[in-house]
């Protein structure tokens, strides 16, 4: 549900400044009850499943909740927040692997998007067909897809099978720790196709005459690329990146279901992450503490948390990105 | 997006020549369809294997199985899952536009004190991960005895969806202001301008938003998983194709494929048809809008 | 308006944040008296969960309840398969727990019974007359016991021994099956046999504790080590065995050469249970696994010459060979069911039942948990059932003691094992002391 953030800057102050200029054209008001009319199940909605929460998520956090057991709620002050950042290595595993996964994931997802949106622009005839295509495994539910690849990345299954032909030895994908996250990779560029289509329609949407004109002048490939292609689809980039963040952080249904599924001992007493806690990311961690244990209060701390971090991220990306982002039609 | 065409006048290369030119051009966009389509195809393939040849690397099903689709139905309520999914997915897609539309108005197009700091804390609901609310609400769902029932997934949606609400606005903006400032010297009340020219001239993008919804919802792992993936009656396809992979020791492959392809094939239907929304609306979640 | 906004949405957040704060008590029904079996009563429809899921297993219980519901007319169950202790959590949670709940493990008795989740059973089994000593084997009363309450009754029980294929021991000349780990180190090599291009083709024995049941070799059975000391404290700084033990286990898998151990978990854990098993398929000599392997084996390949085996010890306990890690799945009692005295009543015929424990151990291939329906058991007398049954004989076989921290300690601990097996611990004994500290935190935490 993310994936708009990227324009959430940019609408704010345009509607700042387009809204200014209808207030004094039209400067009377709606009336109040209309507009509360209009708003209020929102507004309802707001308070029951947001501000409720996230207020009520801060409190037990502060407490040794737990769900379910009948022992009384006290008051732990700030104890959750300490055994997470002193006593607990699941935490300290699960935010490596998720700042993996943002680290690597992200980039290389938005670098795929662009090289596949590319060869699809190098194509002349027949380019809607490819483009289908290309964009079609984006369609798979999450699920599926990790379903699919679980099939297919069998240690013993039909991809090391076809390796084999050709003489490699494929490694245990899903059930080496070593090989698990970059599997999840492989099914995240597999699944960039509504990337993709971003980043083609940026690409076509160069003049012809720019490239034909840096022709003239004698301009190599790459200097066309870095002086044309890359200012174009630079807010593409960003757009791609910001949101390829945000949901790395909640990363949550292929690791919970690829790691739930290659294992087949894992319907009893097996944690989430398997393999060697090499899929155990901020939010599966987060799932288990608080809906397997139900240690409500401490899910709650990791929740606050989580909450805190993607924010910082955010405004974090927003400042840098701010330098290198190119925005042609003179939005900003 | 149209095709650009080579500059005509060209004198044309023998037929040699040019069959190697194509195959320049296509060759590297055929190895990369090929890598996208590979997946999809083992799956196909595993769907129609026997039990025995599953999951041990071969790749061509040899006899052809195809019961397996028959079998799902009796390996799990496939009918009554299918059913809950799409009452998920439905409900709370109409829920979302019903409730949603009125406040992308009001930010759109309604004038009042307040509303660019409101606007902001749409942008800020819009992005909170369902992690955070998670635990609190699955609290308040247990004390009023929704946990195990579908009501979870389906209410919160007729109150707004920020994200829906998003969209929806960006693109009510997008209708020039003379039109409803029109009707409102006519004297159409803003319900009426709402009714008559907003979404008349709108329903493309209220299409695009639906879909969207729809598909959230078909594809949802997470909420499902929390509120109904314990219950008897309560489960949808997403979660219940990961509990079929967990019956018994045995991992049935086959079986697994065979219901991801039942549960995929709306999906590509619904693509199909309504490709164009689609790919307009994802250019417009994106840095087009 | 804005300002309206917000104090709507701080008075609904208030008022909901009280009513979801008061954690209600456990429901009560009854007293905890249990219901004479002669005595007529009102029709009553209870929830029996179970985390069985096979076909087979699931028909098994069936038949059962039928039963019970002939013998006991105004009682009828609705019986729901495949459903673990995170799932059985959730409903306990979620304010609507089955009657009855059957749990694959006992890892979580010491939780659920220090957080109030499941009902003392002491009360209505003195009330019904139940002398659980004389019914139940020692070992069983072991992982169904917190801190004297009798949280869970025993529904079937398992043992884990050493499988070990009889013609691959032949050909390599190897007489009798190892006692000790050093002898079993040794006749793995022994078994080791490589293909032309160097890969293995059959693995001796591979004791990396991620893969199949290997985490219950490190339970301190096998080295007469006690998980936790008489304080309560993990013992693995303070007991030398622990690091022999580790020891043993990292030569070993390192012997196969770098990378094979972690390439063989990685191909054959996925298929640990099925016929793709390395056993099975003769890329192991030996394996480590739990009773239900014999049923496996004689679903799966009936011809194979096997012999099983107590697993050997540690040289240093050498004197304890036959002892056995004994766990198996137990029954519980929800204390926020709504028919307890009828749920009690339920769980009590199902665990006591000689038929009903009979017939699913044949079907489920595991020991019944009586001493009744031991007796009349006919696989008792068995080549490869006797040393896992005999096991519940031997005073050294238990399973380690239960804690409020239910399941995490061992989840912690294995996960140490598994970072201790692929080089990442660089010193043991540190590593060891770290590991220990981190579970009496555990344990703290959970008792608060």
């Amino acid at each position: 549900m993310a994936t708009t953030v990227a324009r959430a800057g940019d609408a704010v102050s345009g509607a700042r400044g387009r809204s200014a200029q209808r207030t004094r054209r039209h400067p009377s008001k709606t009336r109040w009850w209309v507009v509360l009319a209009f708003l209020s199940p929102f507004v309802i909605g707001l308070a029951t499943f947001v501000l409720y929460p996230v207020a009520a998520t801060l409190y037990y956090s502060l407490t040794n909740f737990q769900a379910g057991s009948y022992r009384p709620v006290r008051f732990v002050g700030l104890n959750n927040y300490r055994t997470l950042f002193t006593r607990s290595d699941n935490f300290w595993i699960a935010v490596r692997n998720t700042v993996w996964m943002v680290v690597v994931m992200v980039p290389l997802r938005t670098a795929w998007a662009m090289l596949t949106a590319w060869v699809i622009t190098r194509v002349k005839r027949g380019r809607n067909v490819y483009r289908t295509l290309y964009f079609l495994p984006s369609m798979v539910p999450p699920v599926a897809a990790a379903l699919s690849f679980i099939v297919l990345l069998n240690p013993v299954g039909p991809l090391n099978r076809l390796m084999g032909l050709v003489g490699i030895d494929g490694p245990g994908w899903f059930s080496d720790p070593a090989w698990s996250k970059p599997s999840l990779v492989l099914m995240a560029l597999w699944a960039a196709g509504n990337t993709m289509v971003i980043f083609s329609a940026a690409m076509l949407d160069v003049p012809r005459e720019l490239y034909e004109a840096a022709d003239l002048d004698g301009a190599g490939a790459f200097r066309k690329f870095r002086s044309i292609t890359l200012p174009a689809i630079s807010p593409v980039i960003y757009f791609s990146l910001l949101t390829g963040m945000i949901y790395a952080f909640q990363y949550f249904t292929e690791a919970f279901v690829v790691s739930g599924s290659a294992n087949v001992e894992a319907s009893s007493n097996e944690l989430l992450g398997y393999p060697a806690r090499s899929l155990l990311f901020y939010s599966t961690e987060l799932y288990q503490q608080g809906f397997s244990y139900f240690k409500t209060g401490y899910a709650s701390a990791m929740a606050w948390l989580l909450f805190l971090a993607i924010f910082a991220a955010t405004v974090v990306f927003i400042r840098v990105s701010r330098r290198f982002v190119h925005y042609a039609g003179g939005d900003r | 997006m149209t095709g650009r065409r080579s500059a005509p006048g060209h004198h044309r290369p023998p037929i040699g020549r040019r069959l190697l030119y194509q195959l320049a051009e296509h060759a590297p966009a055929v190895a990369v369809a090929l890598c996208f389509l590979l997946p999809l195809t083992i799956s196909v393939l595993t769907a129609f294997m026997t039990q025995h040849q599953a999951g041990t690397g071969s790749l061509w099903p040899s006899p052809w199985d195809f019961a397996n689709f028959r079998r799902v139905f009796t390996a799990m309520p496939f009918g009554r899952d299918l059913l809950n999914t799409v009452l998920y997915a439905g409900l709370s897609t109409i829920g979302t536009i019903v409730s949603s539309v009125p406040v992308a108005y009001a930010l759109a197009r309604l004038r009042w004190r307040g509303r660019e700091a409101f606007f902001l804390v749409v942008l800020a609901a819009m992005m909170l991960p369902a992690q955070v609310t998670s635990l609190p609400l699955y609290v308040f769902y247990s004390h009023i005895g929704w946990v195990g029932t579908l009501k979870p997934l389906i209410v919160p949606s007729f109150f707004g969806d920020a994200f829906s609400i998003f969209l929806l606005r960006q693109f009510f903006r997008t209708i020039p202001g003379e039109l409803t400032e029109a009707a409102r010297v006519d004297g159409a009340g803003e319900l009426r301008i709402l009714l008559r020219v907003m979404i008349p001239m709108t329903k493309p993008a209220i299409a695009a938003v639906g879909l969207f919804s729809f598909l959230y919802a078909w594809n949802d792992f997470y909420n499902p998983l929390l509120y109904t993936g314990n219950s008897q009656g309560g489960q949808t396809l997403a979660v219940a194709l990961t509990q079929l992979a967990k019956s018994g020791h045995q991992n049935a492959y086959q079986l697994q494929m065979a219901a991801s392809l039942m549960f995929l094939l709306p999906v590509l239907v619904l693509f199909f048809l309504a490709q164009k929304v689609f790919v307009e609306g994802i250019a417009l979640t994106g840095v087009k809008g | 308006m804005f300002k309206f906004t917000i104090g709507a949405v701080a008075g609904t957040a208030a008022a909901l944040l009280l009513a979801g704060c008061t954690s209600a008590g456990p429901a009560s029904s009854g007293p905890a008296t249990a219901i004479s079996a002669g005595a007529s009563h009102a029709p009553t429809t209870i929830s029996v969960w179970t985390f069985n899921h096979l076909p087979n297993e699931v028909a098994a219980f069936t038949a059962a309840l039928n039963r019970l519901h002939a013998k006991f007319p105004w009682l009828t169950v609705k019986f729901v398969p495949n459903k673990d202790d995170a799932a059985f959590a959730k409903a306990v949670a979620a304010g609507d727990p089955p009657d009855v709940f059957v749990a694959a493990a006992p890892d979580n008795v010491g939780k659920f019974c220090a957080n109030g989740t499941v009902a003392d059973l002491g009360p209505y089994l003195s009330s019904a007359k139940v002398n659980t000593a004389a019914t139940f084997p020692a070992a069983t009363l072991v992982y169904t016991k917190y801190q004297g309450k009798q949280c869970a009754l025993p529904l079937l029980t398992d043992a884990f021994g050493l499988y070990y294929n009889k013609k691959m021991f032949a050909a390599a000349g190897i007489t009798t099956p190892p006692k000790t780990l050093s002898e079993l180190a040794a006749d793995a090599k022994k078994l080791t046999v490589k293909n032309a291009d160097g890969s293995i083709k059959t693995f001796g024995f591979v004791s990396r504790s991620d893969y199949n049941a290997n985490r219950y070799l490190y339970t301190g059975v096998q080295s007469a080590s006690r998980f936790y000391g008489g304080d309560g404290k993990a013992t693995f700084a303070t007991d030398p065995k622990w690091q022999q033990m580790l020891q043993w286990d990292k030569n070993l898998n390192d012997s196969y050469g770098p990378g094979n151990a972690q390439k063989f978990v990685g191909r054959y854990q996925p298929h640990a249970d099925d016929t793709s098993n390395p056993f099975l398929t003769g890329a192991a000599a030996m394996e480590f696994d739990g009773e239900w392997h014999i049923g496996e084996i004689d679903t799966a390949k009936k011809g194979l010459d096997y012999g099983v085996a107590p697993m050997p010890v540690l040289d240093a306990a050498s004197g304890t060979y036959g002892a056995g890690d004994t766990l198996g799945t137990v029954a519980y009692l929800p204390a926020g069911s709504k028919h307890k005295q009828e749920g009690f009543f339920a769980l009590q015929q199902l665990t006591t039942d000689t038929t009903f424990l009979n017939t699913l151990a044949d079907t489920v291939s595991n020991i019944p948990s009586t001493f009744a329906s031991l007796q009349s058991w006919d696989k008792a007398s068995d080549a490869h059932w006797k040393p896992l049954v005999d096991m519940f004989k031997n005073p050294g076989s238990y399973y380690k003691t239960l804690t409020p921290a239910g399941e995490e300690d061992m989840d912690t601990w294995k996960e140490f094992l598994l970072q201790y097996e692929q080089g990442k611990v660089a010193n043991l004994p540190s590593g060891l002391t770290g590991i220990a500290k981190k579970i009496d935190n555990l344990n703290t935490q959970a008792g608060n």
